[in-house]
């Protein structure tokens, strides 16, 4: 009876697949799955021919689409099959569909090795499915709160997912995930040294760090490599890095366009240092799995993200960088802005924000915006600010009053509608224009 | 603009780290010995979801704006002291729920002490899950429970789901809120407890209309956004009261034109609010 529903799951899924591929060629990333998993919930464990020794789950709040994207060219580059979920459908449906497309009619997997993005709160449920043995965890930061809450649920629901038979590759330079290598039979650490894009923060009465994960007490950063990540300890009872790294980024040349790791260099195809956290964990998990390091150069040379966070738009005269982030994850939201602020000359600052929908109902989410702070904008030189948004353009411009932006300077648009921008920057002298916003809203149609 | 419109911003930027006090005495044109308004931030960095920082950025600022003399101290570890004697506004800002036993293994030496300091009419808000702080007991999903200090006579219980959306009630002193509810704990008023306010929208405590609980100036709300920074005006009730408890005299007013882009964008939360009740 269990194989008779398998196989008409994966029959029907396949249909699904043809179908869908007809029609709409490139969706379809989740209904298939769907289908499959409504007619046998066991679909993905009874799959055959997974090998959870050569399948890497990789899971985090940040960076996951990099790693898995990069993992699996590292793989592919190199003449490995894999199966992999590169379109970013994390969940048991998306990872059920991934499979499906690369299985046989027997339900058989062509490929060697599964690498999948997970999402953070299904992995127990896809893990019970398909126990892979090999876990990558990004980071653990504030995002989508409708859905997660805070970062203590996300450590919580990793942790549920996590046993002695895993590996769990950790990034010592985060704390909340750092400490999620105590769940795992094997913990392998990897890190990013001190370089040239390192910084400190600016600290003032309000400053605020993140509580360490066994006492609670205030993190201390040595230095932030990205925004909350970096070399930490916990003064109170010393939790941190107790040993070296055991894979470790530790000479970057930004502009030579590489870093090294135990003593030999590697091409690197990026200019900022949040790429470097995606190299060193796909280093780690496949060296772990077997991979050479002339592979892994091989594989890394010729690696590129066609998906960059960064573009320019011309508009009323003016080069527009857009810089796109997410609205909900202050880390984003500061390295967006810390990036603008790298530019010393007077610029034009605009801000575009959205209501929040995860799930129903959408509302005026605001809580991003004191995790942040704007004053790096404003100290590099700012001549006029604009915040853009429907339901909370207003709640923005209160934010940067706290900071103390010029609300002489400031102008508030209900949307990023094209036109409206091009009006406001029309008349306004020729300066360099910034604009950071979340990933999907700009360039939408004027109803 | 009034002419304390500038006062925050440049007693903050004359901060360095985390200074003993941050005051906004002198700047006011106080003198130094003047009877100030103690406002202590419990564990800035463990209290830390949700904005949380913000609603302690309002109250100073709040404070510059109406003339207010303030002064502000950090309670950075679990280690301190927790200068009861010296506080007028004690402020739990939202914090993750995996702090909760360990600040209130803490909080609990000094039970009496803040029973006291209840009682003596001076106020302690704490926000969203930091209620567990005043609750009687925290229920979590594991089973497992925290006893709270009890000052608000209320139970919590760990949601399965958390619940995401706008909140907008009114406070029983009649002030209007807008803000944001990440609800993880659903709240349950026993016998005789009064709610802080009444829901126009959203869930509050647990979707029965009621939202956060109140005691004299012991104030429990899920209210987060930072909802003091979302509602200067909450804050400055807030902190009038407060400073009628603590003894600081004065006429303390709050000028709209002071206000402007936060009234402005309440109205945009409160339409963009009616919209949803609407469809």
């Amino acid at each position: 009876m269990n194989s008779i529903r398998f196989y008409l799951a994966l029959w029907i899924s396949k249909l699904a697949v043809i179908v869908i591929n007809t029609v709409a060629k490139g969706r379809g990333t989740n209904l298939p799955g769907q289908v499959a998993l409504r007619i046998d919930p066991l679909f993905v464990k009874h799959m055959k021919g997974v090998d959870p020794a050569k399948t890497v789950f990789v899971t985090g709040t940040n960076g996951k689409s990099t790693t898995v994207n990069m993992l699996h060219h590292v793989f592919t580059s190199n003449g490995y099959t894999v199966a992999a979920n590169l379109d970013g459908a994390n969940m048991l449906t998306g990872v059920a569909t991934a499979l499906i497309k690369d299985s046989t009619l027997s339900g058989r997997i062509r490929s060697e090795y599964v690498i999948m993005e997970t999402d953070e709160r299904y992995l127990r449920f896809i893990r019970k499915q398909i126990p892979a043995r090999q876990l990558i965890i990004t980071n653990i930061q504030k995002d989508q709160t409708q859905r997660n809450g805070e970062p203590g649920v996300i450590s919580r629901k990793i942790a549920e997912a996590m046993g002695p038979d895993l590996t769990v590759f950790v990034n010592q330079d985060e704390p909340r995930s750092y400490a999620l290598g105590d769940n795992a039979g094997r913990a392998v650490s990897y890190a990013v040294k001190e370089n040239s894009k390192s910084f400190h923060k600016e600290q003032d009465f309000f400053s605020v760090t993140i509580p360490c994960e066994k006492c609670h007490e205030p993190i201390v950063f040595h230095a932030h490599n990205i925004e909350n990540v970096g070399p930490f300890v916990c003064p109170a009872c010393g939790y941190g890095a107790e040993k070296p790294a055991d894979y470790l980024v530790d000479a970057v040349d930004y502009e030579g366009h590489s870093f090294t790791v135990k003593g030999r260099t590697y091409p690197f195809n990026f200019s900022t240092p949040y790429f470097l956290y995606c190299y060193i964990s796909v280093f780690a998990a496949a060296s772990e799995m077997g991979m050479t390091e002339d592979e892994l150069w091989h594989g890394f040379e010729t690696f590129t993200d066609l998906r960059g966070r960064l573009a320019t738009k011309h508009i009323a005269g003016k080069t527009l960088n857009y810089i796109k982030m997410k609205q909900e994850n202050p880390e984003t939201i500061q390295s967006s802005l810390n990036l603008l602020a790298e530019d010393p000359e007077d610029k034009i600052f605009m801000f575009g924000l959205d209501e929040t929908l995860d799930y129903y109902p959408p509302f005026t989410n605001t809580l991003a915006l004191f995790d942040v702070d704007f004053r790096p904008v404003l100290n590099s030189g700012l001549s006029r600010s604009v915040c853009m948004s429907r339901a909370i353009g207003r709640a923005a411009a209160v934010r940067m009053l706290y900071d103390g932006f010029d609300p002489d300077k400031m102008t508030v648009l209900p949307a990023s509608y094209e036109e409206d921008v091009a009006a406001v920057l029309e008349p306004l002298p020729d300066k360099p224009v910034y604009l950071v916003e979340e990933i999907p809203y700009y360039k939408k149609p004027k109803k | 603009m009034s002419s304390n419109y500038k006062i925050f911003n440049e007693i903050r930027k004359n901060t360095s780290g985390h200074d003993a006090v941050l005051s906004n005495v002198s700047e006011l044109g106080f003198d130094k010995d003047t009877r100030a308004l103690h406002i202590l931030w419990m564990y800035p960095d463990a209290l830390n979801v949700f904005g949380g920082r913000g609603d302690l950025m309002a109250l100073m600022r709040i404070s510059c704006l109406m003339g207010l003399p303030t002064e502000m101290r950090r309670l950075d570890s679990l280690a301190d002291d927790i200068p009861l004697d010296w506080a007028d506004i004690i402020y739990f800002a939202s914090g993750d729920l995996t702090c909760m036993a360990d600040i209130l293994k803490v909080q609990k030496t000094r039970q009496e002490d803040y029973r006291r300091y209840a009682e003596s009419g001076r106020m302690i808000i704490a926000v969203s899950s930091s209620g567990a702080v005043l609750a009687d007991e925290t229920i979590m999903s594991d089973g497992t429970s925290v006893k709270g200090l009890g000052l608000l006579r209320m139970k919590m219980t760990e949601r399965e789901k958390i619940h995401g959306d706008d909140l907008w009630f009114t406070t029983r002193e009649g002030i209007e809120v807008t803000g944001n509810q990440i609800q993880l704990l659903d709240v349950e008023l026993e016998e005789g407890q009064e709610p802080w306010g009444t829901i126009v929208y959203g869930r509050g405590n647990n979707d029965n209309g009621s939202e956060g609980a109140e005691t004299g100036n012991v104030i429990y709300t899920a209210c987060v956004g930072p909802a003091l920074v979302r509602n200067p005006w909450l804050a400055a009730d807030l902190l009038r009261r407060a400073a009628k408890a603590a003894g600081v005299s004065g006429e303390f007013s709050l000028d709209d034109e002071d206000i402007r882009q936060e009234i402005l964008s309440a109205e945009e939360a409160r339409e963009f609010i009616r919209n949803k009740m609407q469809h």
